[in-house]
This record gives C-alpha cells, structure tokens and sequence, in this order.
C-alpha cells in the first residue's frame, strides 16, 4: 500500500463537519428525551393500561422493531408527503428516529417493569396508595434502574443510527462527510475522520451515561 | 358492630378450593391467632380482609364497610387496614424514612417536616430509630421486619394483619420481632397475626383460629384451645409443630 494521506482539504472544511455535528448531537438528544417518554408512557399502558390500550402499543413496538429504520424514514419523508403531510429534513428525521427508539425505549422498559415482584405492587395497595401513585413512587425507579444498561446502550446505538438521515439530506455529520468527500475526493481521509468523530461522540455519551447513573441511581455514600 | 366480620367466605383458585365457607368476627382489642398447616387458607384468610385477594362467595366487612363490595372505596378503607408480610417488601430504592413517610405524605398529604417527626416515632417503637436513614438492604431480616411494621403503624391504623411475619427470619432474629409485636399488643391494637410461633400465640393471643381445608375448624381462648384441643386435627397439628 502505498497511500499518501493529505488532510489539509479535508480540514479546511472542517466548519461543515462541525454543522453536521452539531444537527447530529441536536437529533440524538431531542430523540433521546423523547424516547424516554414514550418509552416510560408506552410501557406503562402496555402493561398496566386497559386492553384496549395494550394491543395498539404492542402492534405499534412490533411494526417498528421489525422493520429498518430507513424504510420508516422514508415513509415519513417521502410517503407522508403524498397525504398532504410535510416535514422539513430535520424535523422528518427527528420524528422517525423518535418512533423509532420509543418503540426499543417501551419493550426495554416494559421488562423491567416485569421485574418488579407482585409482591411491590400490594405492600403499595395496602398502603392505601392509587394506581399511577405507585408506578411513580415504587415502580419506576427500580425498573428504569434495573434497565438502565440496555437503555444506555440503545441510546447510544441510536445515535450511531442517526447517520441515516443523510439519506433525506437531513445535514448530519454524515451528509457533511458525503459533501466533504465530492469536493474533495479525499474519500478515505474523510471516512476516517467521520469515523473519528462518531467513535468519540459515542465514547462521550457512554460517559455521560456512566455519570448519570453515579448521579441518579447510585445511593450516596454518606448514608451507610 | 365487630370491626371485622367475615360471612361464609368462598375462595377459589380455578378448580381449587381455598376457603370454604370461612366465619368470623373480631372485636376492637382482640388478638387473634391464626394457625394451621401451609394451604389451610390461613394467609388466604388474611388477605381477604384488606380485599388483597377477591372472594367468589360471601361477604367482608371492615368496620361496617363491606370490603368485596365493587363501589367501596378499597384505598380509603386500607388507610385503616395495615398488613406485614412474610418477605417485609420494603422498597428497596428507598431509605427507611422515606419508606414510612411515603404513604402518610401522598396519601394523607402530611407535610414533610410533620413526616420526618413521624417517622421518628414510629421508629422509636419498633427500636430502630438509629436506623432512619439506613437503605432496607443495609438492615438484618429482623430489622427490616421492624421498619415494615412501622411503616404500616406510621398510617395510624385501627387493625393490624399479620402474615407469618417471622417465618422468613432466622431463628436468632424471630425473638425481636415477636418483642415489638408484644409492645403493639400491650398498646392494645387490635390484631390478626397468621403465625407458626404456638408459644408466642399461647402468650400475647386472645383467641386462636385452627385452620383446616379451608375452614375454620376449630376456636377459642388460646390457652384453652392449644391446651386441651377438641378436634383430633388441631391436636395433631399441635403434636406434629411442638414436637
């Protein structure tokens, strides 16, 4: 292999690579709130809500984890539009990344809430406490908490998914790349650097998660 | 009017037959004992009583209030009803002050000053109070019991139930634990404790229950009835548990 790497171009345009990272922090935390409440609500009515609230949301998770991401990006980009339903790039994006991961967030969630022992449930009841009192003061900490793991790490797994969205032209770090690599030709130096920068954005949320775990879940110290 | 009044109770697990026909009254102050072989329907029994667990057959009362009746108010009517369990089922994520203070706080919406004060006094009870701001996994079984029943003293309760509260100590622990229920008893609850423990029921108890295939099969004073049994199933149970 005799390669020259040349990445004075590549960097030169660097402003455009830290846009596209900039859109993919911005779609990877606004989908990561609301996965977390779709997932929290969506779990809730799976497996305490009433029947007929159960089978929507289950079809709902089932239609979604059985079928890729792009072919439901596309279906709201491009397919929605023919119903007279428009989303800008970003906002498509955001939207099918949202229903995407609410639809992992609610099946991860509704494990854990399965996990809690029957037993919770009625020294909650014989308390005198209501229905939505106890899934708020006795289920929910230890369920998000014993799921916390296979949350942090489908968080992360999504953001890596949001590259995609360049596929909509959504302008992503990877549609930055894409822009770099036609002007440039610098394909490989490109790659490198797109991968780069996902590796430490992934590195950094498995960080944060790490932290806010310690901050949230963890017991303090002090109270022994 | 007795405080609890159970009328030819019926429970059924699909095909099998739990209670058959249970009757019972307790009087404010009494303590009742429970005994009987495991599947007798005794915590069964119990259960019913806060309407933890439906009937098919009968009817439950509580202070007047019919509990397996479907417009009662169960939440209101368990602020009243206290219950410990075998395996405590305090809430692991919580302190132990904030696993007494809970139900006061969101249910009877006391402030939170008043609940930690609360908390204190109910803990003193039990002997604990140097544990307030312990996790229920940094207790022993027997001190996890404690907090369980300060946690249901805590709502100020007219009845307490009691299911085998003990049975999942270690022997070594079960004496503090019957302790506090001595001191409950001499504060003059009124109790209903479902129990393995003949001697403590002989002692504390005013009335024993003898429990078989569902019914009640035999009742009395306790030193009289565990003394002189008068149907040969409670004699062999009592022969089969003291041996």
């Amino acid at each position: 292999m005799n390669y020259t790497f040349q990445f004075r171009d590549v960097f030169a345009a660097s402003d455009l690579l830290l846009d596209g990272l900039l859109l993919t922090l911005e779609l990877s935390i606004v989908t990561m709130m609301s996965g977390l409440i779709i997932g929290i609500s969506g779990a809730a009515a799976r497996v305490y809500g009433p029947g007929w609230l159960r089978r929507p949301v289950a079809v709902y998770v089932e239609a979604i984890r059985n079928t890729p991401l792009i072919v439901q990006l596309f279906l709201i980009f491009f397919g929605l539009p023919s119903a007279g339903i428009k989303f800008d790039a970003a906002t498509a994006a955001m939207l099918a990344l949202s229903i995407n991961l609410g639809a992992y967030s609610i099946e991860i969630i509704r494990a854990g809430l399965e996990a809690i022992p029957r037993s919770q449930i009625e020294a909650g009841q014989s308390l005198g406490l209501s229905g939505p009192q106890i899934f708020r003061y006795v289920i929910i900490f230890p369920a998000l908490k014993l799921m916390y793991p296979a949350l942090a790490s489908q968080f992360v797994l999504l953001m890596l998914a949001t590259s995609v969205v360049s596929q909509i032209s959504a302008q992503d770090l990877f549609h930055m790349a894409s822009i770099i690599q036609s002007r440039t030709f610098r394909d490989f130096e490109v790659y490198i650097l797109v991968a780069a920068a996902y590796l430490v954005l992934a590195l950094v949320f498995r960080l944060l998660f790490a932290a806010l775990y310690q901050l949230v879940f963890a017991r303090p110290k002090s109270s022994r | 009017m007795s405080l609890v009044e159970l009328k030819d109770v019926v429970k059924r697990y699909g095909q099998n037959q739990v209670l058959n026909g249970v009757s019972l009254t307790v009087e404010k102050g009494e303590i009742i004992a429970i005994i009987g072989r495991s599947g007798s329907g005794k915590s069964t029994m119990l259960r019913c009583v806060n309407g933890l667990e439906p009937i098919q057959g009968g009817s439950v009362s509580f202070e007047g209030t019919k509990v397996n009746d479907p417009n009662t108010d169960l939440r209101k009517l368990r602020q009243h009803v206290g219950i410990v369990f075998q395996s405590f089922n305090l809430f692991p994520h919580l302190s132990v002050e904030k696993n007494i203070t809970l139900a006061p706080k969101v249910v009877k919406g006391v402030a939170p000053a008043e609940a930690r004060a609360l908390a204190e006094s109910v803990l003193r009870k039990v002997g604990l109070a140097e544990k307030i701001d312990a996790y229920p996994d940094q207790l022993s079984g027997g001190q996890q019991q404690r907090v369980a029943i300060a946690r249901s003293l805590a709502m100020q309760p007219t009845l307490m139930l009691f299911d085998e509260i003990t049975s999942a100590l270690d022997p070594e622990l079960v004496g503090e634990v019957l302790k506090t229920l001595e001191e409950m008893a001499r504060d003059g609850m009124t109790m209903m404790l479902v129990t393995h423990e003949i001697g403590f029921a002989r002692r504390v108890a005013n009335r024993v229950v003898f429990m078989h295939h569902g019914k009640i099969w035999e009742q009395g004073p306790a030193a009289e009835t565990l003394g002189k049994p008068a149907t040969p199933e409670l004699e062999t149970f009592l022969s089969a548990v003291l041996h």
